[in-house]
């Protein structure tokens, strides 16, 4: 009889998991695919504005390093997240206004090799940002930049 | 221009477009081509030299609209609605440099294109990389939207052209009048009213005009030296 007992809480301690963790699933799976959209695009305006930030800087005739190494933590951060912003049916479709190419999707291996390069330029950035060489910073910014025209012209239709 | 400017007899030959606005003209094409160019295969350091130029060639020209050859002043040849509709009607007489239909051509044509370098000035890419010297001074959602309507004003920009291409083959084809030639030797047979030659502008004048209009590309170029 105890035996029975144990059997039957652990088998509704699966359940109750089972059910919890689709349930976490599900609240991430909540925005809409136009939320999801909005979310991305504000995700990315936050990333080319940190981005704007650190080469006005490194522009200047004085650049001021604070501000570059905020923007590049910003954006070592949002590349992490970077990946989370394109849900399954926040492409291309009927009543969705995206610039993101349905390649994204259907073309995934290459698309996370892509974001996979973004990450590694955002933290080569971040760390070269924390030293004082200005060319340094400069190339790494170059190579960052180049990173995001090169999935642009891959995943995103051309505006 | 005026009608029927054939080889006639007692048509006089008369200078009437100056060298710095056929230089001018003729730099614009070619720049205008040459932006487009850099811009779609990705340099846009040249992109923003060529845009200085041509920013450069805009406000000489605006000055010299001022200051320059009688045919190059826009008081000669911007003269409203009014004459515009009698030039139609053909109720005016042949006309030596711009007429006043070809005044709304040169107006809207130079409103664009400073209105084109000017948005350049600002805008930003998607990238957050590549933007204008005067970028610094706005946000990227701004810079952003100078982009888009750099764009926007380019394509307008097209059909501008477009229409001033189709109005010199008109022209030449129907009107059987040669305006090409006149904007590339600066001279042209012209039988109406024996006048007063157009004053051309010494030299000196342009090159001057011409200096000071590239200082100011330069130091805003430079963003004024402010960041």
């Amino acid at each position: 009889m105890r035996g029975s007992i144990i059997r039957r809480a652990s088998l509704a301690l699966c359940a109750f998991a089972v059910i919890a963790a689709s349930g976490v699933a599900m609240a991430q799976a909540q925005l809409t695919p136009a939320e999801a959209i909005q979310h991305r695009q504000e995700q990315l305006r936050r990333l080319g504005a940190s981005f704007k930030a650190a080469n006005d800087q490194l522009r200047s005739h004085s650049p001021d390093l604070a501000v570059v190494r905020t923007s590049a933590q910003s954006i070592a951060t949002l590349a992490e997240d970077f990946p989370n912003w394109f849900p399954q049916g926040s492409g291309p479709g009927p009543g969705l206004d995206t610039h993101a190419k349905a390649e994204i999707w259907s073309n995934a291996a290459g698309f996370g090799e892509q974001v996979s390069q973004l990450q590694a330029a955002a933290q080569s950035f971040n760390q070269v940002s924390a030293g004082s060489d200005v060319a340094a910073i400069t190339a790494s910014a170059r190579a960052l930049g180049a990173r995001c025209a090169s999935c642009h012209t891959d995943f995103r239709e051309r505006s | 221009m005026g009608e029927r400017a054939g080889e006639r007899e007692g048509a006089a030959r008369v200078r009437v477009w100056d060298g710095p606005l056929r230089l001018f003209h003729w730099s614009l094409p070619v720049l205008i081509a040459f932006s487009w160019w850099c811009a779609e295969s990705g340099n846009l350091e040249w992109h923003r030299w060529s845009g200085y130029t041509i920013l450069t060639l805009v406000l000489f020209r605006l000055v010299w609209g001022f200051v320059g050859s009688d045919t190059a002043r826009f008081s000669q040849f911007v003269r409203g609605f009014r004459s515009i509709g009698a030039h139609l009607r053909g109720a005016a007489g042949p006309t030596l440099g711009h007429n006043p239909l070809g005044a709304l051509s040169v107006v809207a044509m130079l409103a664009l294109l400073l209105a084109q370098t000017m948005l350049g000035l600002f805008a930003v890419d998607i990238d957050g990389i590549e933007s204008g010297p005067l970028a610094v001074f706005v946000s990227f959602e701004q810079g952003r939207i100078a982009a888009e309507a750099h764009h926007l004003v380019f394509n307008t920009l097209l059909v501008l052209i477009a229409l001033h291409l189709l109005a010199i083959a008109f022209y030449a084809l129907v009107k059987r009048e040669n305006l090409v030639g006149p904007m590339i030797t600066g001279a042209r047979r012209f039988e109406g009213p024996a006048g007063q030659p157009p004053r051309m502008a010494p030299l000196w004048r342009a090159i001057l005009v011409a200096a000071l209009a590239a200082g100011l590309v330069y130091a805003v170029a430079h963003a004024f030296w402010l960041f």
